[in-house]
């Protein structure tokens, strides 16, 4: 993208204190954002790819949660250090979330119309008439029929797609630049996941919203995403435009993942396959690759030693990933896990 | 809402009737009978002062006759014990009084109660919260009369501020619904609180949280509704017991209220007069009830009236 | 070929996925508990607390306190929070334990003593039972009101039984006076066994602990042979007819935690299981019970207690409950915890109700778990939270409500001695010109921490029942 930058976060660590141990729940990422662009964020379950993104909006629990350091910047402005009242401005106006889960995210005893025109009145200072008429608008732009007398309605009364939809109408309610999307399709029908994914590409083009995904469903980052980055155990292990990355995957969690997922393409007999063993206790992080007892590729160098970050730069773009195999482009040679 | 209230309508006559009979084969269950804990009531008074209360008449027409009574005429009949008053000019008298020390004390303990519940939740482990809840568990755990003979000692005798018993003024009525009203204020903090922490658990309070609201907004507007809900419900419950703590008070702050009548009437076999209590009470517990269901489905709109 | 060489590949895929899921293990519901509860100091302090009260409470008779029934209003009424060490008791009791004792120990030199003395109870036993037949047959004659044909009618009439009552009375005793005769020192053994009977009798342990059971008894008896006569003064003071505080509160901890955890169950099992059931089966069976609990809960229930109570305080009554095992605690219990399970039918219900529909209850049944475990691994341990946490609320109510009871006169009855019944008769003897407090406070403090302590220990189970407070 050659847009310019909205978001810059650097090195941010954030950690937890549980009753068994302190967990690092994002260990060092960086990452920017440029305006219109959808960043794809894919990782396991536990691999702090929500985490990350509650502390973009400043909403990590405190405690047991700590941004621990690293810098969040948000047009120049880093909102790690402002007033959480200066911070309740840029969160739900400049910077938006729609979550998991829209049978639980909506407010059950609250109508449809509270909850839209609440944000609207709050950041925008409307009265209620106009910003009932906006609500109504917004309704209408994501799709939700007979909008003027659904927004008496409470969410018990709509389905779950709908009731996604309401989510996106209120957090794109401000226009704001940035959209903090966590795993906004996968508590919904497949069908209906397209429909909102789709939704959410139509008013990124109409609004120039920058678009945070977060999945774990690679195929939703292959048609949705410019960027990719892939999360595991707390730590960015890849990061790439996305067609680089399908194309060319440098870690061999990635490779993983990708072969992991049915190719409709490719040979209808082949078999797909899974990454072995569980993910790391994130209490107590091996010393090495996090990924190391679990890759094909690791060998005791991999245990022993946390791989850098290898940055390669090409034209007007760059990629990264952390791997201390150079393992090139593992599929022209036939490698397989 | 008209088919809710005639149903409602329906089951209250029928609680009526079910504590009508049930109470009426208590009081005659009892051996005994009002007249025979007076020694020099020779047999004749006693046989005509049978026969003025209905009490020589087999026990089917006794129930009936004050059935009829009270369907009919609204009457509960001649009180036993008092000679010279009806149970409805009792009840007439004595009803203002508790209702109103009710009234002040269910008051007093949702405001407490409710904020003292929210800022525990809020602050959860810190120390306002311990206070609180300290608070809240010595509200609950010293029983009432001890709290108010603490109070008449310190705040009367010692200090002097509130006069110790009698009713007619403001005054007079704050310390006992205080007493009254402390161990429901400790319990509506309680579920408050408990409620409170369950709800700002929940996605939608994140969702709120994402909004850009304040603490404050989020609290009053998103969280407060869910976690009254366990308050609502416990308002009937509550009901009874500020009925039955109403006995103590009115005992030891000397209130011309319902109670004192109360547990004399079961004691003495006043049956007319306990008839007409327990049917006052049952009301206002049955009105109360309906009240809570109401309300419930007023906060919660997915609670189905029908 | 490549069909087996694919299913053998599949068994391999799967065997492996297998042993890697077993490789994961969870931990129980209860050890999590235990080991989260472990760490909350409130709690476990409370849970100290608790155990600590439960086991002095237990322990009463066995320690040297002193009687909570004697009286001595002309020195010692009222006396203030002392410790000085005074010798109470006119006769010593320790004395007469040991003299009562020795003859015991003569007893067992002889080997007939058991069989004689197993008839001479006989004989005492049929002897009261007679007694109490003619006695009956004496009131029945004096109350005009009953026709004397009408008691002659029937076989089974009063006097029949007299008569029969009588010939077992003097069956029993020709059959002791033949054993006395045949055994060589029968005379002496009556003898003996007559002298026991008095000592027992006449024990100072009667007056000074009435109505103790089996095991209070033997356990007083210990006391008295290891510590003696000696007792702590009345370091809480005295009431107004002189009788130690220290002692009554310990005393009355017995009566008033065994009402708050016996109704409190009693009010569980119904309430827990009618929820459980009511919920579970939903449909018109949960409407009906529902309707059912409606109805009750627009019951004024004190009004019930209060008649319950005037009929099972009536003296025939009484005495018939009596004479059938039950006494007043035991209804006293029913009774509470008939009244307080209404909210717990209902929370558990709800619990239920809610807890059927979750996915995780699905999830067990795809994986074949039985209609049981479902109920127990998963549902139940689910519910526990919210019923431990209505647990502590009703343990307090229903201590409240006994105290309540003693306010009105309708609890727990002397000799017998509740905190509530001591924190009302401190009550009693407040006036303006000067107040006792020892008599509120220390039972009041007693009542208190007990409460706290039931609530703290609750609110820490709570939490560490709740998972979703687990991370919290």
């Amino acid at each position: 993208m050659n847009t310019p930058q909205i978001l810059q976060v650097g090195n941010l660590q954030v950690g937890f204190r549980t009753d068994t141990g302190y967990v690092s729940a994002v260990n060092g990422i960086s990452f920017d954002l440029h305006e219109g662009e959808t960043l794809g964020i894919v990782g396991e379950s536990g691999s702090g790819k929500s985490v990350l993104n509650l502390a973009v909006m400043g909403l990590i629990p405190q405690p047991p949660g700590k941004v621990e350091s690293g810098e969040i910047v948000y047009r120049g402005q880093d909102l790690l250090s402002l007033s959480s009242n200066e911070m309740c401005r840029i969160r739900g106006n400049r910077i938006a979330m729609i979550f998991q889960d829209p049978m639980t995210a909506l407010n059950p005893y609250l109508t449809i119309e509270d909850q839209l025109t609440e944000v609207t009145r709050w950041h925008l200072g409307i009265p209620m008439s106009e910003a009932r008429n906006r609500a109504v608008e917004m309704l209408e732009r994501v799709g939700i029929p007979n909008a003027p007398k659904r927004i008496q309605e409470y969410p018990h009364q709509f389905s779950g797609g709908m009731r996604q939809r309401v989510m996106i109408a209120m957090a794109l309610s401000c226009k704001p630049d940035i959209l903090i999307a966590d795993e906004p399709t996968t508590a919904l029908d497949v069908t209906i996941q397209a429909q909102i994914l789709e939704l959410m590409c139509q008013l990124q083009e109409d609004e120039g919203t920058a678009i945070i995904l977060i999945t774990h469903d690679l195929g939703v980052v292959a048609h949705n995403c410019h960027r990719v980055i892939v999360m595991y155990a707390g730590r960015a292990v890849e990061q790439a435009e996305t067609e680089e990355l399908f194309r060319d995957p440098r870690h061999p969690y990635t490779l993983g993942l990708l072969h992991s997922v049915l190719n409709v393409q490719g040979d209808p007999k082949a078999r797909l396959q899974s990454i072995s063993g569980q993910p790391p206790d994130l209490t107590e992080l091996p010393p090495g690759c996090a990924f190391a007892p679990r890759c094909s590729y690791g060998d005791e160098e991999c245990n022993q030693q946390v791989p850098i970050l290898n940055r390669i730069k090409s034209e007007g773009t760059f990629r990264e990933h952390r791997c201390l195999k150079e393992i090139g482009c593992l599929r022209d040679k036939g490698f397989r896990l | 809402m008209l088919r809710i209230l005639v149903t409602r309508l329906g089951w209250m006559v029928l609680t009526f009737w079910v504590v009508y009979t049930l109470t009426f084969m208590l009081m005659h269950a009892v051996p005994g009978g009002p007249f025979d804990s007076e020694r020099r009531v020779s047999e004749e008074i006693k046989r005509n002062l049978e026969a003025k209360y209905n009490l020589d008449k087999p026990w089917i027409e006794q129930y009936l006759l004050m059935l009829e009574g009270i369907v009919l005429r609204g009457d509960f009949g001649p009180s036993i014990r008092l000679s010279d008053y009806s149970v409805n000019e009792v009840i007439a008298q004595g009803f203002p009084v508790s209702a109103a020390l009710g009234i002040f004390a269910m008051v007093f303990a949702l405001s407490l109660g409710l904020s003292a519940g929210v800022l525990s939740a809020m602050f959860r482990g810190s120390l306002l919260d311990l206070s609180f809840r300290v608070l809240a568990t010595l509200g609950i755990a010293v029983p009432n009369f001890v709290l108010a003979s603490v109070a008449v000692i310190l705040f009367s005798f010692v200090l002097q501020w509130f006069p110790s018993a009698g009713w007619g003024s403001l005054k007079q009525i704050v310390l006992p619904a205080l007493c009254l009203g402390a161990p429901f204020a400790g319990y509506i903090a309680r579920l408050t609180r408990t409620g409170m922490l369950e709800v700002l658990g929940q996605d939608y309070i994140r969702t709120a949280y994402a909004k850009g609201l304040s603490t404050r907004q989020v609290v009053l507007k998103h969280a407060l509704r869910g976690a009254m809900l366990p308050v609502v419900s416990y308002l009937g419950p509550a009901t009874a017991a500020i009925l039955t703590g109403s006995l103590v008070l009115e005992k030891i702050f000397a209130l011309p209220g319902m109670g004192s009548h109360f547990v004399e009437a079961a004691l003495q076999r006043d049956y007319p007069m306990a008839m007409g209590m327990v049917m006052v009470y049952t009301g206002l517990l049955f009105v109360m009830n309906t009240l809570v269901d109401i309300s419930y489905g007023i906060i919660d709109p997915r609670v189905d009236m029908e | 070929m490549n069909i087996a060489d694919n299913q053998q590949n599949n068994r391999d895929e799967y065997s492996r996925l297998l042993s890697e899921v077993q490789k994961i293990r969870g931990i129980s519901i209860w050890r999590d508990v235990w080991m989260r509860i472990r760490k909350n100091g409130a709690a476990m302090l409370s849970l100290a607390f608790l155990l600590v009260l439960g086991l002095v409470a237990f322990l009463a008779p066995v320690l040297p306190l002193q009687s909570p029934q004697y009286q001595d209003m002309v020195k010692r009424q009222l006396l203030a929070p002392n410790v000085s060490q005074i010798s109470l008791y006119k006769t010593s009791v320790a004395e007469y334990q040991r003299e009562l004792d020795l003859l015991y120990e003569r007893s067992r030199k002889w080997s007939e003593y058991a069989s004689i003395s197993r008839l001479y109870d006989d004989v005492a036993k049929t002897r009261t039972i007679w007694i109490e037949a003619r006695d009956e047959i004496d009131h029945r004659f004096s109350n005009q009101s009953v026709e004397t044909s009408e008691i002659l009618q029937s076989d089974n009439s009063v006097p029949n039984r007299v008569q029969r009552y009588f010939e077992q009375f003097k069956a029993k005793r020709i059959q002791l006076q033949e054993q006395v005769s045949r055994s060589s020192d029968g005379q002496n053994i009556l003898k003996l066994k007559e002298t026991i009977e008095s000592w027992e009798a006449n024990h100072p342990i009667h007056a000074l602990w009435s109505n103790s059971g089996t095991l209070t008894r033997w356990m007083l008896e210990c006391r008295l042979r290891f510590v003696g006569d000696w007792c702590i003064p009345s370091v809480l003071g005295t009431d107004n007819l002189g009788r130690d505080v220290l002692s009554r509160v310990i005393w009355g901890a017995r009566i008033s935690l065994i009402v708050g955890i016996v109704a409190t169950l009693v009010s569980l099992v119904i309430g827990v299981s009618y929820g459980a059931i009511s919920g579970y089966c939903g449909g018109w069976v949960d409407a009906l019970m529902m309707r059912i609990v409606d109805v009750i809960y627009s019951v004024p229930f004190i009004f019930v207690v209060i008649f319950m109570i005037t009929i099972v305080k009536e003296e025939q009554l009484a005495s018939w409950l009596k004479s059938h095992g039950i006494d007043q605690i035991t209804v006293f219990f029913l009774m509470i915890g008939a009244i307080y399970w209404l909210t717990m039918a209902r929370v558990v219900r709800g619990q239920v109700i809610s807890l059927k529909q979750e996915p995780f209850v699905d999830a067990a049944r795809v994986v074949g778990a039985s209609r049981i475990r479902i109920v127990f691994q998963h549902l139940v341990p689910n519910v526990m939270g919210v019923v431990i946490v209505y647990l502590t609320l009703t343990i307090p109510q229903v201590m409240r409500f006994e105290a309540f009871l003693s306010f009105l006169g309708l609890g727990v009855e002397p000799p017998a001695v509740s905190w509530g019944l001591l924190v009302n008769e401190g009550i009693q003897v407040i006036t303006p010109v000067r107040t006792y407090w020892w008599l509120v406070v220390y039972p009041g403090i007693a009542l208190a921490l007990t409460l706290f302590g039931l609530s703290f220990l609750g609110d820490g189970l709570r939490d560490a029942f709740d998972p979703r407070m687990k991370n919290k």
